[in-house]
């Protein structure tokens, strides 16, 4: 949404979520008041979350104790299973101090390269996330949860620090895309959502997933595809996503896959179409 | 230049419209994007992406 919308328009939608929990005049609150009004928004809607309330303005890394299992909760398929799944992949959690320090710094140097390259989105980046949390699994490569916005869980592999900044263009890219929703509204019947005619291709995993998943993957495959042409000094390193080209490819399908079924824009909202409109297009230009 | 950043943001909440607000909040229940299917945005490995694609 960062590269689709600019950064005005973002800053716009996390003022309309955030006024209403402003304690001060707009004009002497500080990136920590901000923070704590759009962190309040969360908590409103999301009441399961924890509560965030930095004194050091900063995101937090959580290391282990209770916060860490309440944070994981909120990311399991079910409570029951055995081991325990996230989107279908085992996990553990990390036991290892020394790994998790040196997990935490990687991402820490990865957020100071990330400022470098881009002040505004790392600004986004600060405001949006409250709590990043390290996990062990095969599978995942990170993960964000719309029932609990602001928390990003990423895994324990050997990433490197392109890869990590792609994460946090991916990530924050579904926190922006769920907050549009909330101030827009993206579709017009839940319920329909979750049927599988109403199913298309995801510009990231290349399978059909519900309309939501998909409207999803290809703003976040945009995002990522016009970061990699404002930052192309990073691309030969990344492993985390498809080369450029395939991403071009995989952004062109999922947008086929929608527009060629007819139901499916019936689905939308004019917000949705909206966006879909501009992605094609920014594509056609690029 | 951050504090340029939380300026931006300042008048971001200066110029919003208390109508539209109170529209968003009023909503935000009924438009709760929990009830969607497909919570988790997981984002899975590379390789783990084309096995799933090839299937």
């Amino acid at each position: 949404m960062y590269y689709l919308l600019g950064i005005e328009k973002n800053l716009e939608t996390i003022a309309v979520v955030s006024k209403s929990f402003l304690k001060l005049p707009s004009k002497e609150a500080s990136f920590k008041e901000l923070k704590e009004a759009y962190f309040s928004f969360t908590k409103y809607v999301q009441p399961d979350i924890p509560h965030f309330s930095s004194e050091e303005e900063q995101i937090n890394f959580v290391e282990g104790g209770d916060l860490l299992d309440q944070l994981i909760n909120l990311f399991l398929d079910n409570n029951n299973l055995s081991p325990p799944k996230i989107s279908g992949y085992d996990f553990k959690k990390i036991y290892d101090d020394m790994l998790l320090k040196r997990k935490f710094q990687l991402i820490k140097n990865s957020l100071d390269v990330h400022k470098k390259n881009n002040l505004e989105h790392y600004f986004l980046v600060q405001l949006l996330f409250s709590y990043i949390f390290l996990i062990q699994s095969e599978g995942l490569s990170c993960a964000t949860n719309p029932k609990a916005m602001g928390l990003l869980l990423m895994d324990h592999k050997e990433w490197g620090i392109g890869d990590i900044c792609e994460m946090f263009i991916h990530e924050t890219a579904h926190q922006l895309v769920s907050l549009d929703e909330y101030r827009h509204g993206h579709y017009l019947n839940l319920l329909e959502l979750s049927k599988p005619e109403n199913y298309a291709i995801s510009a990231i995993r290349k399978v059909k997933r519900p309309l939501n998943k998909v409207i999803h993957s290809l703003i976040v495959a945009f995002e990522i595809f016009a970061y990699r042409n404002s930052v192309a000094k990073l691309n030969m390193t990344v492993k985390v996503h498809p080369k450029t080209s395939e991403l071009k490819k995989q952004i062109v399908d999922a947008i086929e896959s929608i527009v060629r079924e007819k139901h499916l824009i019936t689905l939308l909202t004019p917000r949705a179409n909206l966006i879909l409109e501009l992605i094609e297009q920014k594509m056609l230009s690029s | 230049m951050l504090d340029q950043l939380v300026l931006a943001t300042q008048l971001a909440l200066e110029n919003v419209d208390a109508n539209e607000v109170k529209s968003v909040m009023d909503k935000a229940y009924t438009r709760n994007i929990s009830y969607q299917p497909d919570q988790v945005n997981s984002m899975i490995n590379h390789d783990s992406v084309n096995a799933l694609a090839s299937k």
